[in-house]
């Protein structure tokens, strides 16, 4: 009669579960992880490589007025803009937030200016 | 004895992707089936004729959720290929690296996943727990838990950072040591054994007729792996393919279980010897290929041989096709679901690892006289004009 | 008359059976989920599950019968409340008398056909093999839960009273199996196979019927688990009667994590050839008078 799973069970069944609580308790992220992307406002220099590269076409810039915008729903956090900018720090980067769901589509545009 | 068509499918709840399986079953024992796929069609190697190679690579990371790293790598190699290019070693070694990880994770998905169908939730709950500190090794070297995007045209997008290594080492050590807890659970458990033993049976000599590929094939004693051919830095792992002669349900899950032990051996054997040096090669944005140029490329999947075909038109592909594992070893179904009892029908489908989101295919169905039948390409493109 | 009454509708009857029931149900879905590393639904989630079937519109299949859909969930209930009644718990008992434990084994078969009618009456391939599995079942339990329940009623004179049995291991042992297979625990969980059967031969069933299928269930835990507790481990008081009852609760949630689903011609064999002649084992010594 094999036992290996009945004492693994009893021990389990005294111990604390390994269920994170969340939103009580929240996770750290590593330090490279593609959250949201944002923009550095003062070293872009408006080339618009990260919006031609952007494999989903979910950011849009605009020179004229001088803002940027990311549509949520469309990204895929694959890093490529930030991979693409030619500017020395990169003026386009990944956060680390990952909470970005909202109760109304129009939420998933967001838009940033100078 | 009365004989009665069993659905099996596509809403299931043993099933995690849809598939329509419509079994013959005489009292409890199944005397045939007929299978068709096609409800996850999502037209992806139409959409990669409208871009960049390199937004590409992107796409085919999504083909599947769980091996998406394969699928770059051979999208990459393909192109690679055919632009002649030299990648650096130590790219090559990160490339290794990742897909062992990648194998230990959809390993573990695909035996949790066989343990649920055998109605022990128990032995499902442990085992995605320790699937868990893999997850946490993949976000911590490449920033993900699933779809790294870590290759790119040329090499691996960034350096592993080797201040992580101390905490790769802790994880793998867990990992070892729990797949040789779970090898001889699944061979001693009362009750484990006697619903995966001599369940699901492909003989040898049927194997080479039917010729699945992966972990299935290697199950039924045929040596087959794309790793042998040495692509990549396999050449340098001393890699030898994992066989086992049992050929029955519990066989494949032992080969599985043994695959995740050898790939722990070639992570650590990557992060001990990887050379210094640069990882990518420089490579413009937007890649030209000349025209007409086509390529095929393979890898070894978790689930199998993965094979790419790609043929060239300058800046973007004119055709991309996609063959992958789970479209060549589905069929096998037919063989080996006979002679044995409904309970054995999604543990043997779950033992053979299916992808579905990997392998559809476009059926058409005639709604006036309800056949069914499978269109090729040819075919569709024909009916649209 | 009003003590009838507070028997039937109160304690242990209609109100205890329904608390205790979905108390006990609720227990054994969180304790188990402890043993699975997680943390699991709140206690009283059985209960919410109840009052939100009910509030749901009643289906009624094309090719099912309706009448008989309605029929099953209710017989299936009264029978299993009207067991309780024949129990002694502490000192509420409204019917004792020689032969009483017959009463019990018959409602209690009563409550598992009723439950295998209910999928054929349903009209549906997957009820089809439910209803034959669970008539399967049905005739694999029954051979040594009837056994060991007889086993111990030559000694208190076929009368259900409390009674300490643990010379006779292989009787509680019998009986043990007889519940898992009863509430369709695992390894026994054949019936309700949701990996391959869909929901077996409860699929077609939605809104009040499951509902009054799942109180059924429910009420079964309370009743096989007092059983047990009064008939095979002597509890007369109130206190020792809720002790042994969590007693053998417990047994029955850590029995339930370790077994994987067993086909139901193996299972047909293990009650038949296995756990069978341990309970006749224990009937012949009480027969023959050696204990």
């Amino acid at each position: 009669m094999d036992t290996r799973l009945l004492s693994e069970v009893v021990r389990r069944v005294f111990s604390k579960p390994t269920t994170r609580r969340y939103p009580k308790e929240r996770r750290i992220v590593p330090k490279d992880f593609r959250g949201r992307v944002s923009w550095n406002k003062d070293t872009c220099i408006f080339c618009m490589l990260c919006a031609v590269n952007c494999p989903t076409n979910a950011i849009r810039i605009n020179r004229e007025k001088k803002t940027w915008s990311i549509d949520i729903g469309k990204c895929i956090h694959c890093g490529r803009c930030h991979d693409v900018c030619p500017t020395k720090p990169k003026s386009v980067y990944n956060t680390d937030k990952f909470e970005l769901s909202d109760y109304d589509k129009g939420g998933f545009k967001l838009e940033f200016k100078k | 004895m009365h004989e009665y068509v069993l659905p099996f499918g596509p809403q299931h709840p043993a099933l995690l992707e849809p598939l329509h399986i419509k079994l013959k079953v005489e009292g409890e024992t199944i005397v045939g089936s007929d299978i068709s796929l096609g409800y996850n069609h999502k037209g992806i190697e139409k959409s990669f004729e409208n871009r960049w190679w390199a937004k590409g690579m992107y796409l085919s990371e999504r083909v599947c959720g769980i091996c998406g790293h394969f699928h770059t790598s051979t999208f990459a190699q393909g192109i690679e290929n055919m632009l002649g290019l030299e990648v650096p070693e130590r790219a090559n070694y990160i490339r290794v690296l990742i897909g062992e990880l990648e194998r230990i994770h959809s390993h573990m998905l695909a035996l949790g996943v066989v343990a649920y169908e055998m109605g022990l939730d128990t032995l499902f709950h442990y085992i995605f727990r320790d699937r868990e500190l893999v997850m946490d090794l993949q976000e911590l070297l490449t920033g993900n838990r699933v779809h790294f995007c870590m290759n790119v045209i040329g090499g691996v997008r960034k350096d592993i950072n080797m201040e992580n290594t101390r905490r790769v080492e802790e994880n793998l050590e867990k990992i070892e040591e729990r797949c040789h807890h779970y090898i001889k659970l699944f061979k001693n458990d009362a009750t484990v054994k006697r619903r995966t033993q001599h369940v699901g049976f492909l003989s040898k000599q049927k194997a080479k007729e039917l010729t699945p590929v992966g972990p299935n094939i290697r199950a039924s004693g045929m040596d087959y792996d794309v790793r042998e051919t040495g692509y990549f830095a396999y050449k340098y792992m001393n890699f030898k393919p994992i066989t086992g002669e049992g050929g029955d349900v519990l066989e494949r899950c032992v080969v599985r279980f043994k695959e995740c032990i050898d790939s722990v051996r070639m992570v650590r054997k990557c992060l001990l010897e990887m050379p210094k040096g640069k990882v990518k090669v420089n490579v413009p944005p937007v890649v030209k290929i000349k025209e007409g140029l086509e390529t095929v490329s393979r890898t070894e999947a978790p689930r199998g041989e993965l094979i790419y075909y790609l043929k060239s038109a300058g800046d973007k592909p004119y055709r991309v096709k996609i063959r992958t594992p789970t479209y060549q070893t589905f069929h096998i179904l037919g063989h080996i679901l006979n002679g044995y009892e409904i309970p054995d029908v999604p543990v043997i489908i779950a033992s053979i690892d299916p992808c579905i989101s990997c392998a559809d295919r476009m059926t058409v169905v005639d709604a006036g006289t309800n056949n069914e039948r499978i269109v090729t390409m040819k075919e569709a493109r024909e009916r649209r004009k | 008359m009003i003590e009838i009454l507070f028997q039937m509708l109160v304690f242990p009857g209609l109100a205890a059976a329904f608390a205790i029931g979905f108390l006990y149900q609720g227990i054994e879905r969180k304790v188990s989920a402890h043993a699975h590393h997680r943390i699991g639904p709140p206690v009283w989630q059985p209960f919410m599950d109840w009052v939100k079937l009910m509030s749901k519109e009643n289906i009624k299949p094309k090719h099912g019968i309706g009448f008989l859909m309605t029929l099953c969930p209710i017989i299936s209930f009264a029978s299993l409340l009207t067991v309780i009644l024949f129990i002694p718990i502490g000192n509420f008992v409204l019917f004792s008398f020689t032969g009483s434990l017959f009463v019990v084994i018959y409602f209690l078969v009563m409550y598992s056909v009723f439950y295998a009618f209910a999928g054929f009456a349903s009209g549906n391939p997957f009820g089809y093999v439910g209803g034959i599995r669970e008539i399967m079942q049905i005739v694999s339990y029954e051979f040594p839960f009837i056994v060991s329940l007889l086993t111990i009623g030559f000694l208190t004179n076929f009368r259900v009273v409390p009674f300490l049995s643990l010379e006779f291991p292989f009787a509680l042992f019998a009986f043990l199996a007889g519940v898992l297979g009863k509430l369709c625990l695992p390894p026994f969980h054949i019936p309700e196979a949701e990996q391959e059967i869909v929901a077996g031969h409860l699929t077609e069933y939605s809104g009040p019927r499951l509902a009054m299928f799942g109180l059924a269930k429910a009420i079964g835990f309370w009743v096989l688990v007092s059983l047990g507790a009064v008939y095979f481990l002597g509890a007369s008081s109130l206190i020792s009667f809720f002790a042994h009852s969590l007693l053998i609760l417990a047994v029955l949630i850590i029995i339930r994590t370790l077994f994987a689903r067993l086909r139901i011609s193996q299972a047909f064999r293990l009650y038949w050839f296995v756990i069978g002649p341990l309970a006749v084992i224990d009937l012949v010594r009480v027969i023959v008078g050696f204990y």
